[in-house]
């Protein structure tokens, strides 16, 4: 049942990885981006349910933070041009 | 199979439906900006249910309540990391209408529309 959920998450992080390729304008590939490391981590929560590995739920917590700041890094440099003004 | 598994799946297959709608809505809205709103409000909706799910799962207590916490941050992150991208979009004018119904942004900014920052 676990399994089943995580295959059902990646084959939608699958279809979702069309909007990132052919998407029309930057930030559809942002979004795109980010829908897909949120259906990972997600992913990754489910695996250590299954293989009964508690130190994956760590990572998970680094993966989304660490997500979080690479969106707020793209969003400003996208913004601005540059990081530092 | 207990009642708490059964809860647990419940959980999780809300949050599969959730899933589906995202992913609908990333593919199939017309616009830039209402794909964005379908990844901010409904993939958190997700991600939340996810966490809940497999905390009500593992249930033991610091390993739900590492999760939980994983998932409030999610709560927390998803929509001001979709915000920045969309206030940058909007300053950069990406993918922009001709003319607006209602545009209060760009009084708050105090410049037209046209020019850049």
């Amino acid at each position: 049942m676990i399994t089943g959920f995580a295959i059902f998450f990646s084959i939608l992080s699958i279809i979702v990885s069309y909007r990132v390729v052919v998407g029309p304008t930057i930030t559809d590939r942002l979004i795109g981006a980010d829908t897909i490391g949120i259906f990972m981590s997600m992913v990754m929560l489910m695996i250590a349910l299954k293989y009964d590995v508690a130190m994956l739920v760590d990572i998970v917590l680094a993966y989304a933070v660490l997500l979080f700041i690479d969106m707020l890094i793209y969003a400003k440099y996208f913004e601005h041009g540059e990081l530092y003004r | 199979m207990t009642i708490r598994l059964i809860v647990a799946y419940f959980f999780m297959a809300a949050s599969s439906a959730f899933a589906i709608v995202t992913v609908l809505g990333l593919l199939r809205f017309p616009d830039v900006y209402t794909r964005m709103h379908a990844a901010a409000v409904v993939l958190t909706m997700s991600a939340v249910l996810m966490t809940i799910g497999t905390a009500i799962y593992v249930w033991e207590f610091f390993l739900s309540a590492k999760i939980i916490l994983v998932g409030i941050f999610f709560l927390f992150s998803n929509p001001m990391a979709t915000h920045a991208i969309a206030r940058a979009s909007y300053k950069r004018q990406i993918a922009l209408p001709k003319e607006y119904e209602i545009d209060a942004y760009s009084d708050y900014l105090g410049r037209d529309t046209d020019g850049r920052s």
